[in-house]
């Protein structure tokens, strides 16, 4: 019938016996510390200021060490798991566990692990995020002989600025991202048109031609698929990368080096852009109740979007059949870029050997590991990718800059993830009452500069209004 | 045993062994407790009156400056009006719901069949809330998604389930019905079949009808677990986050219209913006809220006592 | 509760026909979830969709099994599960009983205190939780993670509301009477009455435990340790690699599938002690 105080009595025994079990278990993540070693000091092991630095014999010691590394794109895993493999062909003492979760929840983890010390080893994210960390000291400072690297030529002008900090170079880069349009060279043809767009102004006519409404007035393939919706600041950074287009930020330092920044995005160009947005849907150009986004050009119901690398390698293995029917174009004027960047947390107990992971992993053969592997594009920028390239016609976009391409990084300003997701509720609310704002640029323009009093407010809130 | 001399004592026995009884019975499990959930939320709930930003100890001491400013706050205001309309619809939906199936099946199918009923009902509990949310994804599809295509079949234009507004929130409530509903039965239905069979017998030997029975015996016997069943929907409705996370976000493919509802507030807020004590601030009004929802529940849904 | 037999048979069938078709409605998305599970990648974009594959193939959990020791993963998860019910369902009994049948100073609102911690969102006080494990040193290991799943709120006062239906004071008086300790009620007499209400406390704390995520997150760093939805979440790519995902959600709810049908049996049996009910 219920249970017998017999087995009760075993049930809470076994409790009992698993929590003291679980007591004595394995217990914190610090690897066992090495005797032997270089200090964690700054100067690191000495190494020449060449071009390629070598990894030193001992940074890691004899006694066995386990590396942690941490990321926060699980695809990217594999890519550290090969590397792992081959610095532990050269150095056997050492192992490595790999971690890695969605964005949100590294997020998150970060958050608690680093204040309280239990982070990893090696911990790769953007200099943005981690601004408020290394703030607090909890990241340690890049030792001299890879900074003299990262300087040495190797990296662009670009990945060199977003991996630095209050003039600091504060994390090595690993690997790149950049926006540029993908285009279904089957529905380009069939609309007559010749080849991709190069300016934004052929970009959006060429969305009007690409269009397809149905019999009832429903959308039914996107010309441009646009980011209407969501959560987070996606709709904003969206916007932002058209916006570049016409040489505007969302906020722009108002003298270069003051600090203060004011709202971009509400000029006349603003106000162009957004009408394109609304008119878009208006016209049945695009449609909110359409798929959009990497799934809609992967159905083939959307001809022209733009986003990252990684839909490449999602295209290769989730939509076979448009493989060879697309291509993709680097947008005409500007791009936004971001780097991930690799720091070791101060707590780390084997700093040393950390670091010398990271150098192992700028070194050419492991930066070409990355395209194939995980689909992203390393950083290094030395690198002959011409053979990759062939291989995967997909990428051309993010490999081919037209002269002259200017790249735009985030504003090193805390408070920038708030004014960026912040206006991207705006946005999203603005672009759901197309039906109203359509052709009305003066109602277009007051709220846009409702808005800018707001993205004002918060730089000012932060000790960085003009 | 009643021993004649005990029975004189100034501070009645009984009671002091009873009080000691109950000590000793709920101290460990009170201090337990105490530890892992009274001491970090009241942590949290200080915070509220400064400005925490989570990875470096609070400096900046608020006052009630950060309840005053969320009552501002427009954001807060939607999410708030959002997460009651949520909460109103699945809470009634998912106790009527569960109430009608575990009667039905306790009263009038039973065995078997029961017991496969009971099971289908009760899946959705059983799976992560993360992959089958992005399956609903599919199913709330506006062009090819099944619940338009079943629409289309009873004559119902497709309805833009992920993209208006109106109907987001109805998609989320759909969503945690279907999730919740299997829960809030065996709750029932472990209460129900708790209820002795004595009482209606009596009652039908009496000449009471089936419905009679169910309103007069059953209803009001069963009052301490409905009211479990609504207090816990109302507090896990008004907790509601993953699947309004995982419908907006840009993981397979174009996201859903965000529902701002209180707790995804509270994530951007401390996790996103790293203004803590902004978040526990908010936190501590939706407590209120709830805590108020729940006592007049609880006024209302006196349990009898047997 | 039997099945009342004064309705006629057709009105019972024609409701088991509704109840199925409502069933199946309700199971339909965990289908699908399996359907996905079942498909190769070029698959899982078909425009309309097709419920059921072209091509079935076995390669997602394949690669489940091969990218992950998730056969770790899945034992850590039933150990962390079955230490959390076992301790839950011991303190929500006992808690739930002393709430409901005794009167003493504090009763309410030590019992309002616990309900009142249900409310807060676990995204609030799980910052100032962390530092106080870590304060303990118990970041990354078992006794961390579990700690905070040994009680339950919603479990106190489930046992409690439960307690107050199923246990009349008549019963515990008797016991009184027939010379049964205080102890003895609450630790053998009282459980046998709540037999069905401990099985599905036990099938709820279960289900809590197998699938939380974001403590296990927060409190483990060596992939030893992780239990199966945190393990889960290291390969698969939800972004490229539905089908992977898929096939991991199905996995981790065969468990829990199988629990169910072993609890219900438990869930069902209803009272009978028609001796002690007269």
């Amino acid at each position: 019938m219920s249970m017998s105080p017999g087995w009760k009595r075993t049930l809470a025994l076994v409790a009992v016996v698993g929590l003291v079990i679980g007591a004595c278990g394995p217990s914190a993540t610090t690897a066992p510390s090495t005797a032997a070693g270089p200090s964690a000091s700054a100067a690191g092991p000495g190494g020449s200021t060449g071009a390629a630095p070598s990894a030193v014999a001992n940074a890691c010691g004899d006694a066995p060490v386990t590396l942690n590394v941490w990321g926060g794109y699980p695809e990217m895993d594999a890519v550290y798991k090969k590397a792992g493999e081959a610095y532990t062909a050269k150095h056997p003492n050492v192992s490595f566990t790999i971690f890695s979760t969605d964005l949100r929840g590294f997020e998150q983890k970060l958050t608690t692990s680093l204040p309280s010390n239990t982070a990893g080893d090696v911990v790769i994210r953007t200099a943005n995020f981690l601004a408020r960390f290394i703030d607090q000291g909890l990241l340690a400072p890049v030792p001299a002989d890879l900074e003299a690297f990262i300087k040495g030529g190797a990296y662009s002008e670009t990945d060199i600025k977003d991996a630095t900090y209050k003039d600091k170079i504060v994390g090595v880069p690993e690997f790149s991202s950049g926006t540029a349009l993908y285009y279904n060279k089957d529905f380009l043809a069939e609309a007559g048109l010749s080849g991709p767009p190069t300016s934004m102004d052929q970009i959006w006519d060429y969305a009007k031609k690409l269009a397809k409404v149905d019999g009832s007035g429903n959308v039914t393939r996107s010309g441009i698929s646009l980011r209407l919706s969501g959560q987070g600041s996606g709709v904003a950074e969206k916007f932002w990368i058209l916006l570049l287009q016409s040489g505007h930020e969302l906020v722009k330092e108002t003298a270069p080096g003051s600090g203060k920044y004011a709202a971009d995005y509400n000029g006349p160009d603003g106000v162009a852009l957004f009408q394109h947005y609304v008119d878009s849907l208006r016209d049945k150009i695009d449609s909110p109740n359409i798929d959009h986004d990497a799934k809609a050009f992967e159905t083939k119901v959307t001809a022209m979007f733009a986003r990252e690398p990684w839909v490449v390698a999602e295209i290769a293995t989730a939509a076979p059949d448009l493989v060879g029917h697309y291509g993709s174009i680097s947008l005409p004027v500007a791009d936004l870029g971001a780097t991930e960047t690799m720091y070791v947390p101060t707590s780390a107990p084997n700093a040393a050997c950390s670091w010398d992971f990271i150098k192992f992993l700028t070194e050419q053969d492991q930066q070409l590991l990355i395209p194939p592997t995980a689909g992203w594009l390393p950083s290094r920028k030395d690198l002959d990718l011409t053979a990759f390239l062939a291989a995967n016609p997909g990428y051309e976009g993010f490999l081919k800059k037209p002269a002259g391409l200017k790249v735009s990084l985030t504003p090193p300003i805390a408070e920038f993830d708030e004014l960026e997701t912040k206006l991207a509720t705006h946005l999203v609310d603005a672009y759901a009452d197309y039906a109203n704002l359509a052709g009305k640029p003066d109602k277009i323009q007051a709220l846009l500069n409702t808005w800018a009093d707001e993205t004002n407010q918060i730089l000012a809130a932060n000790g960085h209004g003009a | 045993m009643i021993h004649p001399v005990r029975a004189v004592r100034a501070v009645p026995r009984r009671t002091w062994l009873r009080y000691r009884f109950v000590f000793l019975a709920l101290a460990p499990i009170m201090a337990l407790f105490f530890y892992l959930r009274v001491l970090p939320t009241g942590q949290a709930i200080v915070m509220s009156f400064f400005k925490w930003e989570l990875i470096k100890p609070a400096e900046q001491f608020l006052g009630f400056d950060n309840y005053i400013n969320l009552l501002k706050d427009e954001n807060f205001r939607l999410a708030f009006f959002n997460t009651t309309i949520f909460a109103v619809a699945t809470t009634i939906l998912s106790v009527l719901l569960a109430l009608l199936l575990a009667t039905l099946i306790a009263r009038l199918v039973g065995g078997r069949i029961g017991a496969g009923i009971e099971l289908l009902y009760f899946a959705p509990v059983l799976v992560s809330v993360v992959p089958v949310t992005l399956g609903w994804r599919e199913i709330f599809n506006y062009q090819h998604g099944i619940l338009n295509s079943l629409l289309a079949g009873i004559g119902i234009g497709p309805q833009p389930w992920l993209s208006d507004p109106t109907m987001t929130l109805v998609a989320v409530i759909i969503l945690s019905v279907w999730k919740q509903l299997g829960y809030n039965m065996i709750i029932l239905l472990v209460g129900m079949r708790a209820i002795p069979r004595l009482y209606q017998e009596a009652a039908a030997v009496d000449g009471a009808s089936a419905w009679q029975q169910f309103r007069h015996i059953t209803l009001p016997l069963l009052a301490p677990v409905t009211l479990f069943v609504i207090v816990i929907t109302t507090i896990s409705s008004y907790n509601v986050f993953t699947q309004v996370y995982v419908l907006a976000s840009d993981v397979q493919g174009a996201p859903g219209k965000l529902v701002r509802v209180i707790v995804y507030d509270i994530f951007e807020n401390g996790f996103r913006f790293f203004k803590m004590g902004y978040a526990a601030a908010e936190a501590v009004y939706l407590f209120l809220i709830v805590i108020v929802l729940t006592i007049i529940q609880f006024r209302f849904l006196r349990g009898s006592r047997v | 509760m039997r099945p009342n037999r004064l309705v006629p048979n057709t009105i019972r069938w024609i409701v088991i026909v509704l109840l199925l078709i409502g069933g199946i409605a309700m199971v339909f998305p965990l289908l699908w979830l399996v359907s996905t599970s079942l498909r190769p990648a070029p698959e899982l974009l078909l425009v309309p969709p097709r419920l059921l594959p072209q091509h079935w193939t076995l390669d997602n959990y394949a690669k489940a099994f091969a990218s992950a020791p998730l056969l770790l993963y899945l034992w850590n998860s039933f150990v962390f599960a079955m230490i959390s019910t076992i301790f839950i369902i011991l303190t929500s009994t006992v808690a739930g009983y002393v709430f409901a049948k005794f009167r003493f100073p504090g009763n309410n609102f030590l019992f309002m205190l616990v309900l009142a911690t249900a409310i807060v969102p676990f995204e609030i006080y799980m910052v100032p939780l962390f530092l106080q494990i870590n304060a303990l040193k118990l970041v990354n290991t078992q006794l961390g993670l579990v700690l905070p799943f040994l009680v339950l709120s919603y479990g106190i006062f489930f046992m409690r509301q439960n307690t107050q239906t199923s246990v009349p004071d008549e019963l515990l008086d008797a016991a009184r009477i027939d010379g049964m300790s205080e102890t003895g009620i609450m630790l053998r007499f009282v459980p046998r009455l709540l037999g069905p209400a401990i099985s599905a406390l036990a099938i709820l704390a279960f289900i809590q435990a197998w699938t939380a995520f974001i403590w296990p997150l927060l409190i483990l760093n060596k992939p030893t340790l992780f239990p199966m939805e945190l393990g889960l979440s290291q390969f698969a790519n939800t972004r490229v690699d539905f089908g992977l995902t898929s096939a991991g959600a199905v996995i981790a709810m065969l468990p829990t599938l199988i629990a169910f049908l072993v609890l219900r049996r438990r869930i069902v049996e209803g009272i009978t002690l028609t001796g002690l009910r007269g």
